[in-house]
C-alpha cells in the first residue's frame, strides 16, 4: 500500500499540479478545495510545506523575475510528488472499488 | 497587489515576535511566504472588522508559537524516516507532560487565584518589557549597519568647508569618512509644504555604514557634484516611503520626485531594516550633499564658514583605536583651519576658531535626539513598574501561601502516601514556573500593544519618533529574566512553607486551630513592603501631575484661541533679499483679507515654538547683572501682531507702518524686561543698544508691552524686545504668518489663506500649525510622564488594596472560631469590626512610614524633570498617605463587615 497523505498535504500537491505558485496562492486554493474541512491555517500550512520540501515531492525554485519580492519563494510538484500523487489516487480507487460492494447501513445495528 | 501597512505597526511586531518560535532555518526558508499569508489573511479579516483582526492576529500568533515549537521537537528529529513526519506525530517528550500536567491540573482547580495571579504578573511584566524595549531601542541597540563597533562620531556640528577638508583626506585618516545633515524636505509642487524627514548626506555615506540597496543602487561620491552629478539630481528612498507613497510599484527606479521643488531622479529603495544614523528618526529621502545649492538656491551654506550643519561620521581602520583616530586627525587640524577660517563677519572676542582638539566618540548605537530627551523620564517609569511587578510579585506570593495553607491536607497525604518531599517540591516550582511563564506570554502580548501606543504618544508632528521596537534577544532576555526572578520570588514562600509539613498532619483532623496561622508573620510583612512601594509611586505619580499642572497654567500673556500659525518659505522665489520685506507685507496683507481671517500677523518668531534668537544688551549698562542677564529674547514682528495675539500695550505706543528702514529705530520692551533694565524709571524715550536684527547701534523705546511666554512654558517669561519686522535689516528666507480666525476650522482656513499667498508667490511653501497645538506639544513629555506616572500608581494602589483585602479576609477566615467565641461572650459587631481594622490600620501605618523614607529618596533623584514643585511637596505626601489609607481602609473594612456578621454557634460548630 502506498504513502498515506495527511488531507493538508494532498490538498498543497493537489493545488500543485496546475503549476508554479507561492505560498499564499497553494494555500488559498487548497483553501478553496477544501471548504468542507478544517480550513487550513497558515502556522501549520508552511510546516506541511517544509515536511513535503524535506521529502523531495516539492522543490522550491528561484522567484521569477518581475514578481513582487514580498511574495515569498516559489514552489514545484517534483516528479516524485507527482507520482505521490498518482500512487494515492491508486490507493484511493481500490478503497472505493472496495466500498462499492458496502450495502447501504440498516438502522438496527445501533442501539 | 495588496499593500502593506506603511509603518512597522503593532501587528507586525507581533508577526515577528511569533515566527521566532520556528527555528531559524525554517524562518529564513519561508519567514517572507508567511508574511505574505499573515497579511493577505489580514486584509480578509479586516473587511469583518478590528475585532476579526484582532481574533485574527491573536489566533495565528497562538497558532504559530505552537508549530514553531513543534516544529523545533519534531522537524529536525524526524528528517532521516521518509514518511515520518508526514503522518506521525512524535510523541512529545516526556519530561513536558510530567510535572507540568499536574502542576497545569493544580492549577486550573483554583481558577480564580490562577487568574488573578497571571493577570497582574501580565500587567507587572508588559509593562516593564514595553518600557525597556523603547529604551533597548534608544538606548543599546545598535545601528543596522556594517560593524556599528568601528563607527565614530565627530563630536558636534561642522560647516560644509571643513568636512571638505576631512572628505580630502578620510582615506588618510580612517577607513573612510561621511556626512550628513537631517533635513524636513518639502515633496509639494506648489502651496501648502509636504514634509517628509530626509537628509543631505555625502557621497559616502551609505559606503562608510555599509548599508545596500534593496533595489537599484546608492549613491557614490559621482553622484555628489555641486549641482548633481551625470545622472543629475538622484534620490535614495526608504522601504516606508516606497510603499507608503509608491505602494511599492516595482519600477520606482527613474521616478521623479520633486524635493524641495527640485525635480530628482529615484536611484534606489533602502532595505526595509535601514533608517539612517539617528536613532528614533527615519530618513524617507536622502539626496547628495551636492545637490544644496539646487534646492536651497540662493539660501545655500555648502562655501558658509560659518554654518555649522553637517555631523561627521567615519569608520575606523581595522585595529585603529579611537585615540588613534583623534591623534591622527587633531594632527592636521592647523591646516583644515588654515583653510576654512572665516574671512567675513565679525569674530567674536574670545572665540577660537578650532581652536580645541576634535573628539571622537564611539557611534555603535548613533546619534538620538530623542534618546537625549526621553532617556531619563523613561528610566524613572522603567524603576516605577518595576516596583508595580514587585508589588504585583508581593500579591501573588501571598496568594500563594493562603493557596498553600489550603492544601496543607492534599500535600500532607501525598507525602503519607509515599511521594518524596522533593517531588512535590518540583510540582510547587512546575506551578509557580507555569504561572510566570503565562504572564510572560501576557506581558509579551502587551508589552508589543503597548510600546507602539508609547511611542505613538511620544511621537510629535516635529518629531515622528520612528523607532525599531522589533523584539530582539535582549528584550526576551529581559522578560524570561523578569518572569523567572517573578517566579522566585513568589515562587520560594510556599515551597518553604511545605517542608514543615509531615504526612502524619493528614491523620488529624484540620482545621481545629483556633489562631494558629504559620504564615502571617510572611504575609504581613508582604503587605508592608506592598504599602510601602505603592506609597512611593503614588507620590511620584502626584508629583508629575502637579508639575503638569504648574507647567500647564503657565499664563502664556497671549490668548492662543483661534490663532493658527503658518511657517512661509520663499526660499524658491526669484525675489531679492532686499525685496523680501515688501514681498512680507505683501504676504501678510493678502492673508489678512483671505475669507475666514480676522487679522494675520508677521513675525521673525512664533511664540512656544521652541526656537527663539536671543541677543546681548549692551546699553543700558548695570555692574549688578552678569552676562547672562544681560541676554534678552527678540523678535522682530509686524505692527498687528500685539493686537493678533491679544496682548496689551501698558504704556507707548504700537509699532505702526512708518516704522520703516530709514525712520529713527524704535524698540518695544515687555514688562520683565522694563524690571531687570529700568528698575528706578520711566523706560519710554530712553535708547536700548543690542544686535536687533539689524546693524547694531542704539534704538529708542517707544513702548512696554505685558509678558508673555517666548520658547515653552517651562522657561516662562523672560525679558523679551520687539523690534518692527520692516526695520529689520536681516531677512531669512522665511517667516512666520499668525492668523487669527473667525470661527472657522483649521483646513477651511488653510485652504483660502493658500489660495490667497499663492496669487501673490506662488513658489511660497507653507506648513500650518494650529497654536494651541503647539502650546500642548511643548508639554507633551510632562503629560506623557504624569499620564504613565498616574496609571501605575493607580495600578499599585489597585495591587496593594487587592493584597491588603487578601491577608484580612483570609486572616478572617482563619479566625471565624475565635470570633465566634468572643460574639458568644458578648463582643458585639462594632468590636468585632474594630478588631479586625485595627490590624489593618497597623500594616497601613508602618508601610506608609517606611513609604514616605522610600519616597523621599526617590523624589530627590528626580528634581530636574519637575516643575513648579519640590521633590518634598508636602501635598503630594499627604495626598499619597491619604489615598493609600482610603483604599487600604476600603479592602479591610469589606471582609471586617463580613466578619461582624458571624454567626456565634455556626462558627463554634464548625470548628
Amino acid at each position: 500500500m502506498g504513502v498515506l497523505l495527511k488531507p493538508a498535504a494532498l490538498q498543497i500537491l493537489l493545488a500543485l499540479v496546475d503549476g508554479d505558485a507561492h505560498g499564499y496562492a497553494i494555500l488559498k486554493t487548497a483553501r478553496a478545495r477544501a471548504a468542507d474541512q478544517a480550513p487550513l491555517r497558515i502556522a501549520s500550512f508552511y510546516r506541511h510545506l517544509a515536511a513535503l520540501i524535506r521529502e523531495g515531492l516539492v522543490a522550491e525554485l528561484a522567484r521569477p523575475a518581475g514578481v513582487d519580492p514580498r511574495r515569498g519563494a516559489y514552489y514545484r510538484l517534483t516528479p516524485a510528488g507527482r507520482a505521490v500523487l498518482v500512487a494515492e489516487r491508486e490507493r484511493m480507487a481500490a478503497l472505493v472499488a472496495q466500498m462499492r460492494s458496502l450495502r447501504p447501513s440498516s438502522r438496527k445495528g445501533t442501539s | 497587489m495588496s499593500r502593506q501597512p506603511v509603518r512597522t505597526t503593532a501587528v507586525d511586531r507581533w508577526f515577528a515576535l511569533c515566527l521566532r518560535a520556528y527555528p531559524k532555518q525554517f524562518r529564513q526558508q519561508f519567514g517572507a511566504g508567511m508574511r505574505d499569508a499573515f497579511h493577505q489573511d489580514l486584509a480578509h479579516a479586516r473587511a469583518s472588522g478590528a475585532s476579526a483582526m484582532l481574533w485574527f492576529s491573536v489566533r495565528t500568533g497562538l497558532q504559530m508559537t505552537r508549530c514553531g515549537l513543534a516544529e523545533r521537537l519534531t522537524g529536525s528529529a524526524s528528517r532521516q524516516t521518509a514518511g515520518a513526519a508526514l503522518h506521525e506525530r512524535q510523541p512529545m517528550r516526556a519530561w513536558l507532560t510530567f510535572d507540568w500536567r499536574d502542576a497545569f491540573r493544580s492549577l486550573r482547580s483554583t481558577p480564580v487565584v490562577t487568574v488573578i495571579a497571571v493577570a497582574s504578573l501580565g500587567l507587572g511584566i508588559g509593562a516593564n518589557t514595553a518600557l525597556f524595549s523603547i529604551l533597548n531601542a534608544l538606548t543599546l541597540k545598535t545601528l543596522p549597519v556594517r560593524d556599528p563597533a568601528a563607527l565614530v562620531m565627530l563630536d558636534g556640528e561642522f560647516t560644509n568647508p571643513i568636512w571638505e577638508q576631512i572628505r580630502g583626506r578620510q582615506q588618510d585618516l580612517f577607513d573612510g569618512a561621511c556626512a550628513w545633515s537631517a533635513q524636513r524636505f518639502n515633496l509639494s509642487d506648489h502651496g501648502e509644504t509636504d514634509p517628509v524627514d530626509g537628509a543631505y548626506a555625502s557621497g559616502g555615506f551609505f559606503d562608510v555604514l555599509g548599508a545596500h540597496a534593496l533595489i537599484g543602487r546608492t549613491f557614490s561620491a559621482v553622484d555628489d557634484a555641486r549641482g548633481g552629478g551625470p545622472d543629475g539630481p538622484v534620490a535614495v528612498i526608504s522601504y516606508a516611503f516606497w510603499q507608503g507613497r509608491f505602494g511599492g510599484v516595482s519600477d520606482v527606479l527613474g521616478r521623479r520626485l520633486l524635493v524641495e521643488r527640485v525635480p530628482a531622479t529615484i536611484i534606489g529603495v533602502m532595505p526595509r531594516e535601514f533608517f539612517g544614523p539617528e536613532i528614533g528618526r527615519r530618513l524617507d529621502v536622502i539626496v547628495p550633499i551636492g545637490t544644496e545649492p539646487l534646492m536651497r538656491g540662493s539660501a545655500s551654506v555648502l562655501d558658509a564658514r560659518l554654518n555649522w550643519w553637517l555631523t561627521i561620521l567615519a569608520r575606523l581602520k581595522p585595529g585603529q583605536t579611537i585615540a588613534q583616530a583623534a591623534a591622527a586627525l587633531d594632527a592636521v587640524r592647523p591646516s583644515i583651519r588654515a583653510a576654512t577660517t572665516p574671512t567675513v563677519g565679525p569674530a567674536p572676542n574670545g572665540w577660537q576658531y578650532l581652536g580645541e582638539a576634535f573628539v571622537l566618540l564611539p557611534a555603535a548605537t548613533g546619534d538620538s535626539s530623542l534618546r537625549t530627551k526621553y532617556q531619563q523620564p523613561l528610566t524613572i517609569i522603567l524603576a516605577v513598574v518595576g516596583a508595580v511587578l514587585l508589588i504585583a510579585c508581593a500579591n501573588i506570593a501571598n496568594l500563594l501561601l493562603a493557596r498553600a495553607a489550603a492544601r496543607r491536607r492534599e500535600l500532607s497525604l501525598r507525602l503519607a502516601l509515599g511521594a518524596s518531599r522533593a517531588r512535590l517540591a518540583r510540582q510547587l516550582i512546575a506551578e509557580s514556573l507555569l504561572l510566570s511563564g503565562g504572564g510572560a506570554v501576557l506581558g509579551l502580548m502587551l508589552a508589543v500593544w503597548g510600546s507602539g501606543l508609547l511611542v505613538h504618544a511620544i511621537a510629535t508632528r516635529a518629531d515622528p519618533a520612528a523607532i525599531d521596537l522589533s523584539i530582539d534577544w535582549r528584550v526576551l532576555t529581559f522578560t524570561a529574566g523578569a518572569a523567572i526572578s517573578a517566579a522566585m520570588l513568589f515562587g520560594l514562600a510556599p515551597v518553604a512553607g511545605m517542608t514543615r509539613i509531615g504526612p502524619q498532619e493528614a491523620l488529624k483532623e484540620l482545621g481545629r486551630g483556633v489562631t494558629g496561622d504559620r504564615h502571617a508573620g510572611a504575609r504581613n510583612v508582604l503587605v508592608v513592603v506592598q504599602v510601602a512601594l505603592s506609597l512611593a509611586l503614588v507620590v511620584v505619580a502626584g508629583l508629575f501631575a502637579r508639575t503638569f499642572t504648574a507647567l500647564t497654567s503657565v499664563p502664556l500673556g497671549f490668548d492662543s484661541r483661534s490663532l493658527v500659525t503658518a511657517s512661509i518659505d520663499v526660499k524658491q522665489s526669484p525675489v531679492s533679499e532686499a525685496g523680501r520685506t515688501d514681498l512680507y507685507e505683501q504676504l501678510r496683507a493678502a492673508a489678512a483679507s483671505a475669507p475666514g481671517v480676522a487679522r494675520a500677523s508677521a513675525s521673525m518668531i512664533t511664540p512656544v515654538s521652541g526656537s527663539g534668537w536671543n541677543t546681548l544688551v549692551e546699553k543700558p549698562t548695570f555692574d549688578g547683572l552678569t552676562r547672562q542677564q544681560r541676554l534678552s529674547w527678540v523678535n522682530a514682528i509686524s505692527p498687528e501682531f500685539f493686537d493678533t495675539y491679544g496682548m496689551h500695550i501698558r504704556a507707548g505706543r504700537a509699532f505702526n507702518g512708518q516704522d520703516r528702514v530709514g525712520a529713527p529705530r524704535v524698540v518695544i520692551a515687555n514688562e520683565s524686561f522694563v524690571a531687570r533694565f529700568f528698575p528706578n524709571g520711566s523706560p519710554l524715550g530712553q535708547t536700548v543698544r543690542a544686535d536687533l536684527f539689524a546693524a547694531p547701534g542704539d534704538f529708542q523705546i517707544v513702548g512696554i508691552v505685558n509678558d508673555a511666554v517666548y520658547r515653552s512654558q517651562r522657561s516662562g517669561v523672560s525679558p523679551t524686545l520687539y523690534v518692527p519686522f520692516a526695520q529689520s535689516e536681516h531677512r531669512p528666507p522665511s517667516f512666520a504668518l499668525t492668523i487669527q480666525t473667525a470661527g472657522v476650522p483649521l483646513a477651511a482656513v488653510s485652504r483660502t489663506v493658500t489660495d490667497a499667498l499663492g496669487r501673490v508667490e506662488p513658489r511660497a511653501a507653507l506648513t500650518f500649525t494650529v497654536l494651541d497645538d503647539q502650546v500642548k506639544a511643548s508639554v507633551s513629555r510632562e503629560r506623557l510622564i504624569a499620564g504613565l506616572a498616574a496609571f501605575f500608581g493607580g495600578l499599585a494602589l489597585l495591587l496593594a488594596a487587592l493584597g491588603l483585602y487578601g491577608v484580612t479576609a483570609y486572616s478572617v477566615g482563619r479566625r471565624r472560631a475565635e470570633i465566634g467565641i468572643r460574639m458568644a461572650l458578648g463582643a458585639g459587631a462594632g468590636g468585632v469590626v474594630r478588631l479586625v481594622l485595627r490590624r489593618v490600620a497597623w500594616l497601613i501605618v508602618i508601610g506608609v512610614v517606611l513609604g514616605g523614607f522610600l519616597s523621599l529618596w526617590a523624589s530627590s533623584s528626580m528634581t530636574t524633570l519637575l516643575f513648579g514643585v519640590t521633590p518634598r511637596d508636602p501635598l503630594s505626601f499627604v495626598f499619597a498617605a491619604a489615598a493609600l489609607a482610603v483604599a487600604g481602609g476600603a479592602a479591610g473594612w469589606l471582609p471586617a463587615r463580613r466578619a461582624s456578621r458571624i454567626d456565634p454557634l455556626e462558627a463554634l460548630r464548625e470548628s
